[in-house]
């Protein structure tokens, strides 16, 4: 034995974006169970570990923190979509009673925000923009303090939309240059279009779409001496920490995130947000808890959405139907803020297809920033790709499954490699034997300008993993175990697939679960990605 | 002002103020906090508690209005054990990130009250006030049905 420990640097790519992270190469790491593992626990049904806190209303989610002389803040926010705040008075607002701090850019260190933008600068880019906010002794005294604000603006040029095709899309907001246009092909579209037996060509726009997460965003925040709790409603707790610690020049060790439980997210609550700044600044200005949650309204406009993208696609084939070639441009309204991911990838993912062409264009606009959702990029992509194969079918005279079926690929078509399991194939047959699919397809009713029937579309989605991703076990001298992640439970079972996965590699159940339901999911020192 | 409310068999006194939501007092005040604010405006159904048996949206209704009006909320449902609905939806796994499940619980349990073996439609007027962004509502149905069964 040797302490020594092998670590490597590594990128991680994770929704279109990438990370540098450092892995430790485990010493020891067991042999994947294979189909005849014959498991015991791990792929069986049971119960979720957390079922009874959630139907009891026991599960105690970010919103039912409540702290010993909690303070609650509200957000004084840009009522113009573009321009610039020429004067800010809370004069009114502080003398509230019940008022306890005010915040204003002028409060603040110089935290880069928008494209290095401040928090609470002076310039706005989107309707909803935070401005200031105030904490008071209640939520109401808090929305009726900001009712108080008087705030002038210089109402700048602005748009929401995307620009029709052929506007530059470096005149955005701001000023600044959008991520730089993607060009990826792989054989040669050109020549394929050329030879191809038919092509359909349409245009496709996905609007922007919000998350509508049932518990909104937000934080509860307690910055006690030089130590920064922070109780928060996120997929990302080491995020959180990372990113915390980063805006107000902490230790990530005096920065400590718990998510016990948290009322959806679908991508837009990987990152730290600007309540949870905010709430950690008026926690630090009146040494008490604060407590900053959205509301519904700013749910919709300040919390993420799925970018408005515009779609230009051809498809070009056989006639019996075999895929030749895939020619996309994709334009990306990101808001003020986003990445460049792009839709492009299950254009070259999600079927079997020599010649692909996909060029991303992305585009600024006077939105708040798109976040990730639920497959992000791929969702809008799917809607493109797969409505134009229904075209081609049509075209061609052919069943839209069976087109899909001719261009299935058992292999990833993008990195050439087999895929460790895949069901897609198995998958259409199953839904059409269930559906009735041949039937189905005859029953195609007219109501007026409506017309109703059946179609199937398919997806492909890579789920983030690790590395690096660690959890820890803690054998007890009764016998039971206690499993430590700095994962979340979204609602998608993680507290139950990690105590599965732990009762079946220590040969154990029963006890297992019972320990491991009462278990804290953070652990402050590891992290892991979670189940998607 | 000072007003009396009955939650789950339990008179209790608390201070609200005119404009206090009953949502507000249910949760702030006694610390109910099984009762959900979603949206705040009779949408999502997060907030749902049973008024005098009936499935209301409480960040709707003033809590000086309900006084006089006994309530249920998911705390006290099963305060004796687990409701039929309770064991329901765990039995069918009808829900993920919980945070709609106390809402959908109480006016599924407030319809089979007053219909024992709801039928498809039923259930599907009962349980329209109630959002899953999640997306459970096959099993949420699934759950009703059986909860129905096991009455």
């Amino acid at each position: 034995m040797t302490d020594t420990k092998r670590v490597v640097t590594t990128t991680v790519e994770i929704e279109g974006r990438e990370e540098i992270a450092v892995v430790e190469v485990p010493a020891f790491e067991p042999a994947p169970w294979g189909k005849a593992a014959g498991l015991d626990t791990v792929g069986h049904s049971v119960p979720r570990l957390d079922a009874v806190d959630k139907v009891t209303g026991r599960a105690r989610y970010t919103h039912d923190i409540r702290l010993p002389g909690m303070l609650h803040a509200r957000l004084v926010r840009a009522t113009v979509p573009a321009g610039r705040v020429t004067k800010l008075d809370l004069g009114r607002a502080r003398v509230l009673p019940g008022v306890r701090a005010v915040l204003t850019g002028a409060d603040l260190p110089r935290i880069p925000w928008l494209s290095g933008e401040p928090l609470f600068g002076p310039a706005v880019h989107y309707w909803g923009q935070p401005v200031a906010a105030i904490a008071a002794e209640s939520e109401e005294i808090a929305r009726d303090a900001v009712r108080l604000a008087r705030v002038r603006y210089r109402v700048g040029s602005f748009r929401v939309e995307l620009p029709p095709g052929k506007t530059s899309l470096r005149t955005g907001h701001f000023g600044v240059t959008p991520p730089e246009t993607r060009r990826e092909e792989r054989g040669d579209v050109t020549a394929a279009l050329g030879r191809a037996d038919v092509s359909v060509t349409a245009t496709y726009r996905v609007p922007a779409v919000v998350h509508q997460a049932l518990e909104t965003h937000g934080s509860v925040v307690h910055w006690d001496g030089d130590r920064v709790t922070v109780y928060d409603s996120t997929q990302g707790i080491f995020r959180v920490r990372r990113e915390l610690a980063e805006h107000l020049g902490l230790g990530q060790h005096q920065v400590r995130v718990v998510t016990e439980y948290m009322g959806g997210g679908f991508g837009a609550k990987n990152s730290c947000g600007a309540y949870t700044v905010i709430a950690a600044l008026l926690s630090k200005a009146t040494g008490r808890p604060v407590r900053c949650v959205w509301d519904r309204h700013e749910e919709c406009v300040d919390a993420g959405h799925r970018p408005e993208t515009e779609f230009r696609i051809t498809v070009a084939a056989r006639r019996d139907g075999t895929l030749e070639a895939l020619d996309v441009q994709a334009t990306v309204a990101m808001g003020v803020a986003g990445w460049p991911g792009g839709p492009g990838r299950i254009f070259q993912e999600l079927y079997r297809c020599p010649n692909v062409r996909v060029v991303q264009r992305f585009w600024y606009g006077n939105v708040s920033g798109m976040e990730s959702f639920r497959a992000p990029f791929h969702a809008e992509g799917a809607f493109a790709l797969e409505s134009a194969l229904d075209l081609l079918a049509q075209k061609i005279g052919m069943d839209p499954l069976d087109l899909r079926r001719k261009n299935h690929s058992p292999e990833d078509p993008l990195k050439q490699r087999p895929y460790s399991t895949e069901l897609l194939g198995e998958c259409w047959s199953s839904v059409a034997q269930r559906i009735g699919w041949d039937a189905a397809r005859k029953r195609k009713k007219n109501a007026g300008r409506f017309v109703r029937g059946v179609g199937m579309a398919s997806q492909v989605w890579g789920a983030a993993g690790g590395p690096p991703a660690y959890a820890v076990v803690r054998l007890n001298r009764d016998g039971t175990a206690l499993v430590q992640t700095g994962t979340q439970d979204l609602g998608t079972g993680a507290r139950t697939i990690f105590a599965q996965i732990a009762a079946e590699a220590l040969g154990c159940r029963s006890r297992m679960f019972a320990s491991s339901s009462a278990t804290p999911t953070q652990a402050r020192t590891r992290t892991i990605r979670g189940a998607a | 002002m000072r007003i009396r409310l009955t939650v789950n068999g339990r008179t209790q006194t608390l201070d609200v103020e005119p404009r206090t939501s009953l949502l507000e007092a249910l949760r702030d005040g006694l610390g109910l906090t099984g009762v959900k604010l979603g949206c705040d405006r009779g949408e999502c159904g997060a907030c749902t508690v049973l008024a005098r048996g009936r499935p209301i949206y409480s960040c709707l209704a003033l809590a000086c209005e309900s006084r006089d009006v006994p309530l249920e909320t998911i705390e006290g449902l099963g305060a004796g054990g687990l409701h039929p609905v309770q064991k329901a939806f765990i039995a069918t796994d009808a829900l993920q990130c919980g945070f709609c499940t106390p809402g959908q619980i109480l006016s599924a349990a407030a319809l089979l009250r007053r219909a024992p073996r709801p039928g498809g439609a039923e259930i599907a007027r009962a349980m329209s006030g109630n959002l899953c962004r999640c997306g459970t509502y096959p099993k949420i149905r699934k759950a009703i049905r059986l909860a129905a069964r096991m009455r």
